[in-house]
């Protein structure tokens, strides 16, 4: 479990009240179990990106504390079993990647933790079989798509053995399709590791078992998916979007109000209910 | 014809082993005041084409026609095209370098001699056409906006040189929903109330369905399908082997269909869907009592 207690937050050394009220955290208590997978919406500026840099000691808050598994960020000597556990994904697939091959950017971690050859070499080859692209492990980087790109890089995390994976806007350069393939590694992890995915997208949104909303620097919303998004007055309020096909419904029923008891979140929920 | 394609063709350091063909055979016209929008896969030459449309590529083969000139001939009139068809690149608020906004949106006027009472009307009306306050921002530096202010900053920066078309690269990358809107929004006023041509390269078929009246897909280098907006979306099946994913109204338009009830394809937003699934519906009562 990922533990936020109290955590505030703003950038630069001083701590006057004018920093203060520059804070990009406000408060933040937030749990990241094992095993689920979260997505985390919010409008730019909100926190988001910050709030990823503290599950792993990139940053580390100004007061509260961030615990990773019962470690302690701001402890030193347990920042790299921290770092281990947790694993970072960036927006921009062409920062990440650091090898001359697939496969030696992925064994870069498990290299750097001294594993011996054999462990490493099977953890790589796990590593591309869960993202899919065990088939260009001898490929170079640069030719692969942005989608392919980023699928390394979650690659590169996964050898790690990590616990959690954060994925800080990996979605948003992507074409559709490398959009949809990250979305089916991510399907494809789940209830294997924790998965917390930051996106822009409310479509992406649907299918987690939770959503969290942040608007300046707090969490404002926790639950499943449908129960985030029946709150339809304050989606605005949150500089957020519904999906369209909720939307869609909410159009439908001012009209049928007996309609869509549940507020359908896919297409299929939609015409299912539609059809019965 | 405002522009016009003939056979073009581009190709990425020709003549090597690392040779890239980027455009093969295009053949594309855009009449002024029409919204356009450039769709498929990272690396199928979409970004190529747009870069042409502007001079800022000339063409190996074929011909590229603005507002009527050549824009591969000697002595061309490079800068006045690159005034006509202004160009918005991807995340273009990472090449501002001015101190505050007004001069970033000055720049490019100020180089074409505009100044004084001039130069800040047009600053003034390009802030303004974005949907930002002049008064509230002209000081400001543009690092300290948000993401979105930034964006629509970089977007008057082009204005500011009062083209008739406008050329954007993915514009509403990296923006959350609010940002989008506003942006789109401000776009499809520019394009109703005076006429300015727009063409956007993007992935997102949402963003596209507000904007949007005519799409064209590209693959590998080659236009593939050019045609309006609905007839496009309708084709669900056909377009995803190009990487497109229609809406997803188009999609539930589909799968309506599928089951049965006769709705129009195509639909582009939740307005057009949910009345269009409403008619279905009182049509199916009406046909039950009677």
């Amino acid at each position: 479990m990922i533990e936020f207690k109290r955590v505030d937050f703003w950038y630069g050394e001083e701590s006057g009240p004018e920093a203060r009220n520059e804070e990009i955290l406000r408060e933040v208590d937030l749990e990241i179990p094992q095993g689920k997978f979260m997505v985390l919406l919010g409008r730019n500026g909100s926190g988001k990106s910050t709030l990823a840099k503290h599950t792993n000691g990139l940053l580390l808050p100004k007061s509260g504390e961030v615990m990773v598994d019962g470690m302690n960020t701001r402890d030193e000597d347990s920042i790299w079993e921290i770092r281990r556990r947790v694993g970072l994904v960036f927006q921009n697939p062409d920062n990440q990647i650091i090898a001359t091959t697939v496969e030696e950017d992925v064994a870069f971690g498990p290299e750097n933790l001294g594993l011996p050859r054999e462990e490493i070499i099977t953890r790589v080859e796990e590593a591309l079989n869960l993202v899919g692209m065990a088939e260009y492990r001898n490929k170079e980087p640069h030719l692969l798509s942005g989608g392919q790109k980023q699928r390394v890089a979650i690659a590169g995390v996964l050898a790690m053995h990590p616990e959690y994976l954060i994925l800080d806007e990996a979605t948003s350069m992507l074409d559709p399709e490398g959009r949809e393939e990250l979305m089916k590694v991510i399907a494809n992890l789940r209830e294997k590791i924790a998965v917390f995915h930051i996106t822009h997208n409310v479509e992406e949104a649907t299918e987690a078992d939770e959503v969290l909303v942040m608007d300046k620097g707090r969490i404002v919303a926790r639950g499943k998916p449908r129960e985030v998004f029946s709150q339809v007055g304050k989606i605005e309020e949150w500089g957020l979007e519904l999906p369209q096909v909720t939307e869609t419904a909410l159009l439908i029923k001012k009209q049928f109000p007996s309609l869509f008891g549940a507020l359908p979140l896919s297409p299929q929920e939609l015409v299912g209910e539609l059809c019965s | 014809m405002f522009i016009k394609l003939e056979k073009v063709s581009f190709t990425y350091l020709p003549g090597t082993p690392l040779a890239l063909k980027a455009l093969e055979g295009v053949d594309l016209e855009i009449e002024r005041g029409e919204s356009i929008g450039i769709v498929g896969r990272t690396g199928c030459g979409k970004s190529t084409l747009v870069q042409h449309f502007n001079a800022l590529l000339i063409p190996q083969s074929g011909k590229v026609l603005v507002d009527g000139v050549d824009t591969s001939e000697k002595g061309a009139p490079r800068q006045e095209i690159r005034r006509k068809v202004g160009l918005v690149f991807q995340y273009p608020e990472d090449q501002f370098f001015e101190e505050t906004v007004f001069k970033e949106v000055a720049f490019a006027p100020r180089n074409l001699g505009v100044e004084g009472k001039t130069l800040e009307d047009r600053v003034r009306w390009s802030l303004e056409a974005v949907g930002l306050n002049f008064e509230a921002v002209k000081d400001k530096s543009p690092f300290e906006l948000s993401g979105g202010q930034m964006r629509r900053v970089a977007i008057a920066s082009i204005l500011s040189m009062e083209p008739e078309a406008l050329v954007l690269d993915e514009p509403t990358a990296g923006l959350d929903p609010e940002g989008k809107r506003i942006i789109l929004n401000q776009l499809v006023k520019l394009q109703k109330e005076r006429g300015l041509t727009l063409i956007i390269v993007s992935h997102s078929m949402e963003d596209l369905a507000r904007v949007a009246k005519r799409i064209v897909i590209m693959d590998k280098g080659k236009i593939k399908f050019d045609d309006d907006i609905r007839q496009v979306f309708s084709k669900v099946e056909w377009i995803e082997s190009l990487g497109i994913f229609p809406p997803v109204t188009a999609q539930v338009a589909w799968l309506l269909r599928e089951k049965g009830f006769d709705v129009s394809l195509g639909v582009l937003t939740p307005q057009e869907l949910a009345e269009e699934i409403q008619l279905k519906i009182l049509e199916r009562k009406k046909a039950n009592v009677g």
